[in-house]
Order: C-alpha cells, then sequence, then structure tokens
C-alpha cells in the first residue's frame, strides 16, 4: 500500500493517537481517516508500536529510587536519621609536623646565612670559642644560677614565643632566561 | 505547520502536567519531600520505557535512579523552559550515551554501534505477545538507534519534534525527518 500523500495528516496522526489534537482538527484528521486506508492502516500501526513498546519497558521500584534522592534543600533531618559528622581536615600549615618543619628551616637557614657572610666577610669577627660553653642570661647571670621558678618563668616566655611565620613561605621559582636556561 | 493544530496551552493535558511537576518541583524546594515521591510516580515509568525501548538491556532502574539522583541534584537549574519530563529524558539520554561511551572502551565488552542496533533490541523479545506485535516489534528493531529513539518519543510519548529535537540535540525539521523515515521503514519491514 502507498503512502497517503497528504504530509500534513500523516504528521499529526501520531498526535491523533495520543489526543493532543484541539477539536477542528481532531475533526479534521478523523474525517481523513475514515476515508483513507493508508492512514487508517499507519493509525493502527502506531497503536501496535505504542503497545509493544510499552509492553517491553520493565516495572521500577519507585520507593528504591526515592530512597537514592537527596534531601530537598530546606528539609529538617529526618528524626532516626544519624548522618555522618563532617570531619574537617586542619590545614597543613596549622599543623605541629609543619609548624616545626618551618621553624627549623628558618633557624637552619638564618644559621647559613650568617656562616656564609662570616666567609665572604673577612671583615666580620667570629665569636671565639670558648672552652667551657656557658649561657650567659641579659641581665649578667648564668642560667646556672636561676632558681626553679625562675627557670619555669623563662620556659613560660619562651612557650609564649611565636615561632610561625604570619604568612606562608612563598616557593621559589628559578627565573627562566630567553634561551631556555636557568 | 501541524503541530499549530495541537491542543493550545491551558488546555492541553500535558500543559496542565507540566504545570503540576511544576508545583511539585516547588513544593520539594520548599522542603517537602513527598513532593519527590509523586514527582518519581509520574516520570519513572516513561523513563523505564524509553531506556528499553532503545535498547537498553540491563540495569534499566538504575539508570532510571541515575537519571532521578542527578535531576534533583541540579533541579534548581531547571528553568522551565521545557516540560520536566523533556529534561528528564534528555539527563536519562546523556547517561545512555555515557554508558555506552564507556562499554565501547571495554575491550571484553561488546561495543553498540549503528549495526548493531537488531542484536541489542533482541534482549526484549520475550516480553512481546501475540505475532502482530512480534513483527512490529522486530520491525522497530531493525531501526537505528537514533531513528529508534525519535519514534519511540513520537509514538510512546506523544512528543511534538520541537520536544524530540532538544532530547536528542537536533533541529525540529531534523526530527520530522528522521520520525518519517523510521516510520517508512517500519512498514517496509511488515511487508517484507
Amino acid at each position: 500500500m502507498t503512502d497517503c500523500l497528504d504530509g500534513d495528516i500523516r504528521d499529526q496522526l501520531p498526535d491523533y493517537v495520543h489526543e493532543r489534537l484541539d477539536t477542528a482538527a481532531r475533526a479534521r484528521v478523523a474525517a481523513h481517516v475514515a476515508t483513507c486506508a493508508s492512514c487508517a492502516a499507519e493509525v493502527e500501526l502506531l497503536g501496535a508500536a505504542r503497545r509493544v513498546l510499552t509492553a517491553a519497558a520493565p516495572r521500577v521500584d519507585i520507593a528504591r529510587i526515592v530512597a537514592t534522592l537527596p534531601s530537598p534543600p530546606q528539609a529538617t533531618p529526618r528524626l532516626g536519621v544519624v548522618r555522618p559528622a563532617v570531619v574537617r581536615r586542619q590545614p597543613a600549615y596549622m599543623r605541629p609536623w609543619w609548624i616545626a618543619a618551618v621553624v627549623a628551616t628558618v633557624a637552619i637557614g638564618g644559621a647559613s646565612i650568617a656562616v656564609i657572610r662570616g666567609i665572604t666577610n673577612p671583615n666580620l669577627q667570629m665569636p671565639t670559642p670558648t672552652a667551657e660553653a656557658t649561657v650567659v642570661l641579659p641581665d649578667g647571670g648564668r642560667i646556672g644560677e636561676l632558681s626553679d621558678d625562675d627557670v619555669q618563668s623563662l620556659l613560660d616566655d619562651i612557650d609564649q614565643f611565636d615561632g610561625v611565620p604570619d604568612e606562608n613561605p612563598q616557593p621559589a621559582v628559578p627565573a627562566l632566561h630567553p634561551g631556555g636556561t636557568l | 505547520m501541524p503541530s499549530d493544530d495541537r491542543v493550545p496551552p491551558g488546555t492541553d493535558p500535558r500543559s496542565a502536567a507540566d504545570q503540576v511537576d511544576r508545583a511539585l518541583i516547588t513544593r520539594w524546594l520548599a522542603g517537602d519531600e513527598r513532593a519527590a515521591t509523586a514527582l518519581v510516580e509520574r516520570h519513572a515509568a516513561a523513563l523505564a520505557r524509553f531506556a528499553a525501548s532503545v535498547g537498553e538491556r540491563t540495569d534499566v532502574e538504575e539508570l532510571v535512579q541515575d537519571t532521578f539522583v542527578r535531576a534533583f541534584g541540579s533541579i534548581e537549574s531547571f528553568r522551565g523552559e521545557s516540560s520536566l519530563r523533556t529534561w528528564l529524558f534528555t539527563i536519562e539520554r546523556r547517561l545512555m550515551l555515557d554508558r555506552r561511551r564507556a562499554e565501547r572502551r571495554r575491550p571484553e565488552r561488546v561495543s553498540v554501534e549503528e549495526g548493531d542496533a537488531a542484536t541489542e533490541y533482541t534482549a526484549l523479545d520475550g516480553v512481546v505477545a501475540g505475532e502482530t506485535e512480534a513483527r512490529v516489534h522486530a520491525a522497530i528493531g531493525g531501526l537505528s538507534p537514533l531513528q529508534r529513539e525519535v519514534f519511540t518519543l513520537r509514538v510512546t510519548e506523544g512528543l511534538s519534534y520541537k520536544e524530540i529535537a532538544d532530547i536528542v540535540g537536533s533541529t525540529e525539521g531534523a526530527a520530522r525527518v528522521h520520525y518519517h523515515n523510521a516510520m517508512r521503514a517500519v512498514k517496509e519491514r511488515l511487508n517484507d
């Protein structure tokens, strides 16, 4: 059987089957289908195809799907539902090992600079090590002469000392010269 | 064009359905979790139909579930320019394409190409009863994946060419051509 030559009507047949045409269009298509064997056969085919495709669909478990959905933005927590606590990781610069590493780097770097300056500057007078290492306090006293309370007070002062720089050290990026050499 | 004769907005059952969907989305956004159940009930079967009819062989429910999870995860971005159902079909189709691309990358799996259309479709043979339905089913199974998508959305869901074009990422005219080519191919196979 040859297809109907009325393309507009054929285009509307699925809408006709789904009852999605307005009253006038529906009446026009119905009148055409009643007299056109090709379009009547196509309407039959559309119905059969719809049945086939619908029957082929598996059933889905609505409750199971709903259970996996996220909570609505303004939902209050459901009673009995325990949500895992969010564990926030401390930033690296707040961890003790990192602070210790920064202090050590600053100390070693400072000492290295002092040594290098001492080597390259012959006018710089390096302190002569004494035979016996002694710690002299600012007021002229010796550490061995401090009482237990004084030592504790000194340790407390040291504890108060903030050895962490205010800003993170910037990474040293070697300059690349136009020739591609460092 | 013919689509001008479709029921005007306000009286079209689908337009009313869109309004219901939007009301349910608003309720869900306001914290009403039951609205999610209603939305899933309204659209899950259509999504399962689409997935199965275009040859999704396994885990149709998982695919439908993933579609809803993704949709609800970004539902605040749903601007209502299309119907919710069209939007859901678009999400589901993208998920199916992602799955097929992933399957192609796995050497041990059979790839899904245009030429495999009939092969992948045979998974549904068992659910079709009756000689006429079986022949129609086989004829639809011979369509290319894109033809089958367009044919399914037009015949089973009654979507307009504009909606189909939005879902499959083509133009309205191209969707119309794909539908008529599919219909002609189905008829030819039935007449063989």
